[in-house]
Parts: structure tokens; sequence; C-alpha cells
């Protein structure tokens, strides 16, 4: 028909038509997002049974592997004393791991608890720097802290942000740097805490940049370097420095240029 | 007595999730249906003429969008209506 020969009636029908058309798209997209939340409710139900279940046989195997090592059955050779600690060193990797996508199921659901205590962060970031230091020096690398001229105290879980945040930052920049240094410095600025770690490893492309801190965000190439990554990392690092009121972020200059990482936390 | 305020709640809650915000505009034109909480999804069914309500939500959205928006009505309601006999039923509901 002649558009000039519609009448209103006409163009009414057509936008009816329309309308009904966008409508059925819509019910389809609103069933498949209601099939896909169920989807994803199973399938985070599954994953939080078998990280329990697969918990429990690490956790004994740890204990059976301590047990043997410290030598509670009867004294053992050398060779099996370090085979034994070898293994309870895997053992808690894993159970590490375990934790680690346990942690990130339960802060997507809302479900973590925060404790709210004051401590020195400066402290904590030194204890931590001195326990990396035997990694970094097997790998060649030099780790170098510079401590803040101001004291560093900060409110919040202690154990959560120290141990998913701070050393986990720490931790990824010795992985992820074949040669070279990684640098920690700490400071205090307008009321904030912040740690920089900065390192000379393999950088981050402006790809990898974009969802570096999302659940299971690898990197392209970082799975390479790092095959135990479990993506989960950087995700539960935000999810806790957020909770804090603070900010984490990363810079680049690109693949192979090194990577700075910035933690934010407000000072009580 | 039927739950008419549950039946009207759920067929525009259903429609929400497909047309959004626009479910709760239609069904504020509707004669005898009054929203009493938008976020909790509570709305008032007219007592003299419950059915008649109904039918007249279920109209407004047909006008609309048409033939398949009136099989989500009776789909939303179908869990409420199950047991009510016939007669309790909005023509509009009846499969």
């Amino acid at each position: 028909m002649d558009d000039a020969a519609k009448t209103s009636t006409d163009y009414e029908a057509e936008l009816k038509a329309a309308n009904e058309v966008v409508y059925k798209h819509s019910l389809e997209l609103a069933r498949l997002t209601k099939e896909l939340e169920a989807a994803n409710a199973a399938q985070e139900s599954l994953l939080h049974f078998i990280s329990h279940e697969v918990k429990g046989y690490l956790a004994k195997s740890e204990a059976g592997f301590a047990a043997i090592a410290e030598g509670d059955f009867d004294p053992i050779t050398p060779d099996l004393k370090g085979m034994a600690n070898m293994a309870l060193t895997e053992v808690r990797k894993g159970v590490n791991t375990v934790m680690d996508i346990l942690d990130a199921a339960n802060m997507k659901k809302g479900t973590v608890a925060y404790k709210k205590e004051t401590f020195d962060l400066g402290k904590a970031v030194e204890t931590i720097v001195g326990e990396l230091t035997p990694d970094a020096r097997a790998r060649s690398l030099t780790l170098d802290f510079h401590p803040s001229v101001d004291a560093l105290v900060v409110s919040g879980d202690q154990d959560k942000i120290l141990r998913h945040v701070i050393r986990n930052v720490i931790d990824n920049s010795i992985k992820y740097t074949e040669k070279g240094s990684v640098t920690v410095s700490l400071s205090k600025e307008n009321g904030v805490a912040q740690m920089i770690v900065q390192d000379t490893g393999i950088g981050i492309t402006p790809e990898d940049m974009s969802h570096l801190f999302t659940e299971g965000g690898h990197g392209k190439d970082s799975i390479k370097v790092n095959v135990h990554s479990t993506g989960y990392g950087l995700y539960i690092a935000k999810q806790i420095v957020d909770a804090h009121g603070g900010r984490i972020f990363a810079e680049s200059e690109g693949a192979g240029k090194g990577s700075r990482f910035i933690v934010q936390l407000p000072a009580a | 007595m039927p739950p008419f305020n549950s039946i009207a709640s759920s067929i525009i809650k259903e429609q929400e999730l497909i047309i959004g915000p626009m479910a709760w505009a239609e069904a504020q034109k509707v004669n005898g249906l009054s929203i009493v909480n938008r976020g909790t999804g509570e709305v008032n069914v007219e007592s003299a003429d419950p059915k008649g309500v109904i039918d007249r939500l279920v109209a407004q959205y047909e006008r609309l969008f048409g033939r398949a928006s009136h099989e989500v009505c009776i789909e939303a309601a179908a869990s409420l209506i199950k047991g009510l006999s016939p007669a309790e039923v909005p023509a509009s509901l009846l499969a």
C-alpha cells in the first residue's frame, strides 16, 4: 500500500504488529535468561560441593604428609623426609587453590563476613616481602622493599587483606617476572595507605587489562607462564579491597614492559 | 475466595520480566486494580468484580502485545488457579 494512502488505523495495525514482534523477542530473551540463571545456580552449587569434597581429601593428605615429615611415626630417611615435605608443599598449594575457588564463589554470593581490626600494614607487608624473598631468589629476581615514612595503620580484615591482596599481588609479580626485579613501595597520602608493586615482568596487554580483575580473568598468555593460575586471585583481591572502601588497579605499557599494581586502602 | 491479588501480582511481575517497567504502567491503567507497593509486588484487586479486573489486566497486555502476552498471563497464573473450580477462574485464564 502506498504510504500516502495509509490511514491511522493502518499505522496502528503496523505498530501493533511491530509491538508483538518485539514482545516475542523479549519473551524469548526472558526465557533464556531464566534458563541461564538456573544453569548458573546449578553449576555454582556443584562447584561448591566439589570444592568442599576436594578440600576435605586434601586436608587429610596434608595431615598425613605433615605427620610423616615430622617423624610422628618413626624416624625417617632424609630422602623420604624430602619427598614428604615436597608432597606437603604441593598439597598446600592444592588447598589454597580450592580455597580461592570457594572464596570467590562465596564472594559472588555475598556470603563473606569481614572482620574489623586495626593493624600495621607497613609491618605486615615487610613480613610478607621477607617470606617471599626466597621465591624471588629462586627465580634470580631482586625483591626490593621501600617502607613508608609514615605509619600505615589500616582497619579491616587483616587475614583477608594480607593473604588475598598483599601476598597475592606481590606473589603474582614474582611469578610473572622472568628476569629483573620486583619492587614493593609503601606510602601514605591524603589519608590513603598505598602499596605499589612494580615489576619488570611480562606486562599486560590492553586486551588483558580489561578483564584482569574479573572472575576467571586470565591474561591471554599468563597460563603459559603460570600454569597453576586459577584466574580467581585478582578477582578475590578486588572484591576484598572494594569491600574495604579501597581501590586496586594495574598499569602497564604493554606486553614485555612490566607492570605496576597499586593497592589503596583508607588509613585508620 | 480465590487469590485474585496474587494472580494479578504474578501476571504483572511475569510481564515485567519481559517488557520491564511498562508492565506496571499498563497495570495502573486497569480499572479496579490498584498498585499498593511496586517493590514488593503488592496489588489490590477490587472485590466487586475481581474476575473482571483480571480479565481487563490480561486484555490490557494483549491489546498491546498480542496473543503471546496472553499466553504469558495464563502461565503466570497457572499455579495459583490450580485447584479452583472453572466458575472461580477468570475467563481469560481458562486455557
